[in-house]
């Protein structure tokens, strides 16, 4: 029997571009951490700063290859052809916690100018993926 | 809405007039039920071999569907099937078909068809390609 999806499923479409924009956005950014982590880092704070024990510059590093990660298992998720939701919503999650932990490392004293407006730049930028996100969840009925 | 929901709500054409309504849907297999009329009947009064295959072949392109992103289609390139009992006339059977391989470019779905009381009628084996 021949049978399409037309007028039958949800639309999956704003979830499944939003998570290949998460991707991109995610493996470009994450590169560009990893790679000019010491400049960034220096640009970012009055003075030398450690957390967690570590370099700014390491966080940078790790974090970058972090998002890396982050941004191939959103490549990932977009490119199945049935779209795991379960996975859509744990990416969704981590956006949401990505824009609260700006929030607080936005209260260390440590930053210039340019280090808030890059914490921020980017966090707005997550923000507006999870939103996207959010919608397209509630679109396929999967919010929640 | 649910899958089932979906299913029952955009009912395609010849579905209908096999009256056949699922039971259950969800990406890894879909259960549907049929009464036996006597206008799907061969003779004697039994549900005719094609309504068996057709009853088959609605559940595993619908399973195939649930398994598509938007825009995508399917058709069936290959099918079989083992009759192995008859299901008589007011009789209602039960179509349970689950994957046997789910891939990006095929799917091969098994239909089991029983009577309510459990009775074998049918397995039947069939691959769906994606378009």
């Amino acid at each position: 029997m021949t049978a399409s999806t037309d007028s039958l499923l949800p639309s999956d479409r704003l979830l499944r571009r939003t998570l290949w924009g998460n991707a991109v956005f995610s493996i470009a950014s994450g590169a560009v951490l990893a790679i000019f982590a010491g400049p960034l880092a220096g640009a970012a704070a009055h003075a030398p700063v450690m957390l967690l024990g570590l370099d700014l510059a390491l966080v940078l590093e790790l974090l970058g290859v972090g998002v890396i990660g982050f941004g191939a298992l959103c490549a990932w998720v977009a490119s199945r052809l049935a779209l795991p939701q379960a996975w859509a919503r744990a990416i969704f999650a981590a956006d949401l916690a990505w824009v609260a932990g700006s929030a607080l490392v936005l209260l260390l004293p440590a930053w210039t100018t340019a280090g808030i407006a890059g914490i921020v730049v980017v966090a707005l930028i997550v923000a507006d993926l999870a939103i996207l996100e959010y919608l397209g969840l509630r679109r396929l009925g999967a919010a929640t | 809405m649910d899958k089932l929901q979906l299913l029952n709500d955009h009912q395609l054409p010849f579905a209908k007039v096999l009256g056949l309504k699922f039971v259950a849907a969800s990406e890894t297999g879909v259960k549907a039920e049929m009464v036996v009329r006597p206008d799907l009947c061969t003779r004697p009064d039994i549900l005719h071999g094609g309504a068996v295959m057709a009853f088959a072949d609605t559940l595993g392109a619908a399973a195939t569907v649930l398994n598509l992103p938007e825009g995508k289609g399917t058709t069936t390139i290959e099918s079989k099937t083992n009759f192995v009992g008859p299901a008589p006339v007011g009789a209602t059977v039960i179509g349970e078909t689950t994957p046997i391989h789910r891939g990006r470019r095929t799917m091969v779905w098994q239909t089991r068809v029983t009577t309510a009381e459990g009775k074998l009628v049918a397995v039947v084996t069939q691959t769906q390609m994606v378009l």
